[in-house]
C-alpha cells in the first residue's frame, strides 16, 4: 500500500500531496498493527479482541471460525442442571413402588437416557459448533444400533402376541 | 487487512487448520478421536444388544430365581452417575480455561476431573468387592461371573466401561501434568478438546449403561 502511494507521488506533481499523505497513513497503520500484534502475542489471545476497532462481532466471528466456538459457561451449567434433573426423574420413575406399567416405565427411561446422551454429545462434545457433515458422521453410526434395537424389541413384542 | 493483528493472535499456536468444506476447522486429532469413539460406541452397542437379546429371550429376569442374585444398589450407582456428570462439567470448564489460556484453572479443572474418575473407580470397587465395608459387595452377595446371563452381561459391560474410566483417569492425569508444564498455553487447546471428547463419551456411555442395566 505504502509503495503504491510513493510511485504515484513520483509520477504526478499535483497528486503528490494526497498520495504522500496516504503513504504516511499506510505506514502509521502498519506500525499500529505491529504494536497490536506484539501486544497480542505477549498477553495471549484473550486481550487481542478489544484492540480490534471494527466491531467485536466480527472479531468473535473470526474467533469462532479459527477455534471452533466461543465459551459459554452459562449453557454448560444449564445442561448440567437438566442432566441432574433427568437422572433424579429416572431413579424416581424406576421405583416399582409407584405402580406404573412396566412398558411405560421402559419407554420413559429409554427416552430420558437418549435425551441425556444427546445433551452430552451436542453441548459438551461441542457437536453444536461442528459442521453439518461432522454432525451426521457422528449421528448416523450412533443411530444405527439404536434402530437395530428397535427392530429386535418390535420383533420380540410381536412374538409375544402370537 | 485491519484484522491482521487479531487473525495473527488467534492463529498463534498449532491449532489452525485449513478450512475443509465438509469438516470445517476440525483437526485431524479431533476427527481421529471421533472415529475411535464411534468404533467404541458400536462395541458398547454390541454388548448392550447382547444383553437385550439374552434378557428378552429369558422368561424371568434374573433368569434363575433359585440363585437369589442380589439387586443392584440404585441410589449408590445413581450417585456414581452424578459424579461422572460433575466430572463432565469440570472437563468443559478445563477446556474453557484452555481456550482462554488460563493455565492455573486448566490444571485445576483437569485434576478435579481425574479425581472424579478415580472416585468412580473406587465406587465400582466398592460395588463389586465391598472394599469399604468388609468385602460385602455384589460378588459376596452371590452375583458371580459365569453364574447367570444377568451376572455375565452385568460384569462384562460394567468392567468394559470401568476400563474406559481407568484409561480416561490416566489420560487426564498425563494431560494435567503436561498442562502444568505449559504445553497447552497460548491458545493451544486442541489436545484438551480431544481429551474432552474421550471423557464426555465415557460419561455418555455410562448414562446408557446405568439406564439399561441398572434401572430397567
Amino acid at each position: 500500500m505504502a509503495e503504491k502511494g510513493k510511485k504515484k507521488s513520483g509520477g504526478a506533481g499535483d497528486k503528490a500531496e494526497p498520495a504522500k499523505q496516504a503513504s504516511v497513513d499506510g505506514e502509521k497503520k502498519a506500525s499500529v498493527e505491529t504494536e497490536a500484534k506484539t501486544e497480542a502475542k505477549d498477553h495471549g489471545a484473550a486481550i487481542a479482541m478489544p484492540i480490534e476497532k471494527h466491531g467485536e462481532a466480527a472479531a468473535s466471528a473470526h474467533h469462532a471460525a479459527a477455534h471452533g466456538h466461543p465459551v459459554d459457561r452459562r449453557e454448560y451449567f444449564i445442561v448440567f442442571g437438566v442432566l441432574f434433573a433427568l437422572t433424579v426423574l429416572e431413579v424416581v420413575l424406576a421405583n416399582p413402588a409407584l405402580g406404573i406399567a412396566r412398558s411405560l416405565v421402559g419407554i420413559g427411561l429409554v427416552g430420558m437416557a437418549i435425551a441425556k446422551a444427546s445433551l452430552v454429545g451436542y453441548f459438551y462434545m461441542h457437536l453444536k459448533h461442528d459442521t453439518k457433515v461432522m454432525k451426521l458422521t457422528v449421528a448416523i453410526p450412533m443411530a444405527t444400533p439404536a434402530f437395530y434395537a428397535l427392530v429386535l424389541v418390535t420383533e420380540a413384542a410381536w412374538r409375544l402376541t402370537r | 487487512m485491519s484484522s491482521t493483528a487479531v487473525e495473527h493472535a488467534h492463529h498463534d499456536g498449532p491449532t489452525d487448520w485449513p478450512d475443509d468444506p465438509h469438516y470445517g476447522k476440525a483437526s485431524a486429532g479431533k476427527i481421529g478421536m471421533w472415529i475411535f469413539l464411534l468404533s467404541d460406541a458400536l462395541t458398547f452397542a454390541g454388548l448392550l444388544l447382547a444383553y437385550a437379546i439374552l434378557r428378552g429371550g429369558s422368561k424371568t429376569w434374573p433368569p434363575d430365581p433359585a440363585l437369589h442374585e442380589p439387586a443392584f444398589g440404585i441410589p449408590f450407582t445413581a450417585a456414581l452417575t452424578f459424579l461422572l456428570i460433575c466430572s463432565s462439567v469440570t472437563m468443559v470448564l478445563a477446556h474453557a480455561a484452555a481456550v482462554e489460556g488460563n493455565r492455573k484453572k486448566l490444571v485445576q479443572y483437569l485434576s478435579l476431573t481425574a479425581l472424579g474418575g478415580a472416585l468412580f473407580l473406587c465406587g465400582q470397587a466398592q460395588e463389586y468387592f465391598g472394599i469399604f465395608n468388609g468385602g460385602h459387595g455384589l460378588i459376596e452377595e452371590g452375583l458371580k461371573f459365569g453364574g447367570s446371563a444377568r451376572a455375565n452381561t452385568f460384569f462384562v459391560t460394567t468392567t468394559f466401561h470401568g476400563a474406559h474410566v481407568l484409561t480416561g483417569t490416566i489420560y487426564l492425569t498425563i494431560m494435567a501434568i503436561r498442562s502444568a508444564m505449559g504445553k497447552y498455553d497460548n491458545g493451544n487447546h486442541n489436545s484438551i478438546e480431544v481429551l474432552g471428547l474421550y471423557w464426555h463419551f465415557v460419561d455418555l456411555v455410562w448414562i446408557l449403561v446405568f439406564t439399561f442395566i441398572y434401572l430397567l
